[in-house]
């Protein structure tokens, strides 16, 4: 159940942080507002870390930095500041949908980089996945 | 939440070319996500917890963007309104407690049931547009139809990958 919730409630998190972005970039660009979000989002995160996994914070091995280099410049200059370039473009209706498709970019990586195999179930999903795009986007 | 002034209220008729760069970077974002996904989780299953590798991988994107941004952010800050850094914090704040309930759900849950349900952030930005943004947005029962097939879709690949 507190599974459930807090899927919820992610979910929900996500959703709303593209409305707020929208109203951001209102009055910033949206490279100003990625730098504003991204330092309180660190403070927050450093802080719960800190509280709940003190130990695991001061004994990072080496050999993580650069997975964690990698993955701070995926998700932030590069992710983050385009998916709020894409909703102060695009709109929120229509940028939060294709970023929410982002399983299917992650299921097409997967079949073309790890040899995953596709299934009936996964391709059920792509296409429904796709007609929904192409309803929204063909949205005048 | 607080609506910005009347005067800074932009409505978004979007021309076709900002509408298509808008798409290409969403699409961009959608990518460098994946991507990041299959990166953190090489990182979380031989290095770190979620959180510690959210707050290292948060740290150097923080550096990256202060770099990208540069002195036009600054001087951007300086002039900008409170509201304007209340809202760009807010921002910030909202998507790392997002990311924190999305992380402290995959330990009390499995990926089959946290993915789909996760994965409903759309219908909750198009429900959060409907009621907080109506001046600047249109949303269209044929974009709700469009939004409840992604997440369908989502939730089947969820299922069919787990």
């Amino acid at each position: 159940m507190l599974g459930i919730a807090l899927s919820i409630l992610a979910g929900a998190g996500f959703g709303a942080t593209a409305v707020i972005v929208r109203l951001s970039v209102q009055h910033m660009r949206p490279i100003t507002v990625t730098l504003v979000s991204i330092v309180a989002g660190a403070v927050m995160t450093l802080a719960a870390a800190s509280a709940i996994d003190g130990r695991g914070m001061v004994g990072v091995a080496a050999a993580a930095l650069p997975w964690f280099l990698a993955a701070g410049l995926l998700n932030f200059p590069a992710g983050r500041l385009l998916n709020f370039t894409g909703v102060s473009l695009a709109g929120v209706s229509r940028a939060s949908l294709i970023v929410g498709a982002t399983p299917l970019f992650a299921l097409v990586l997967a079949v073309v980089l790890g040899g995953e195999s596709v299934n009936a179930t996964t391709i059920a999903g792509t296409l429904a996945i796709i007609g929904g795009l192409a309803l929204v986007l063909s949205q005048q | 939440m607080t609506r910005p002034p009347t005067s800074a209220v932009r409505p978004l008729i979007a021309p076709r070319r900002q509408l298509l760069l808008g798409y290409a970077a969403a699409v961009g974002a959608a990518f460098s996500f994946a991507l990041g996904a299959l990166v953190v989780r090489k990182a979380v299953t031989d290095y770190a917890t979620p959180l510690v590798a959210a707050a290292y991988s948060m740290m150097f994107g923080c550096a990256a963007v202060t770099l990208l941004a540069g002195r036009g952010a600054v001087a951007e800050l300086n002039r900008a309104s409170r509201v304007g850094w209340a809202l760009a914090a807010a921002a910030g704040v909202v998507s790392s407690t997002a990311a924190i309930c999305f992380y402290f759900a995959l330990s009390a849950a499995p990926v089959v049931l946290v993915a789909p349900l996760s994965g409903t952030s759309p219908l909750f930005a198009m429900l959060f547009t409907i009621i907080f943004l109506r001046r600047l947005e249109r949303v269209t029962p044929r974009m709700i139809a469009g939004c409840v097939l992604v997440v369908v879709g989502v939730a089947f690949i969820a299922v069919g990958r787990s």
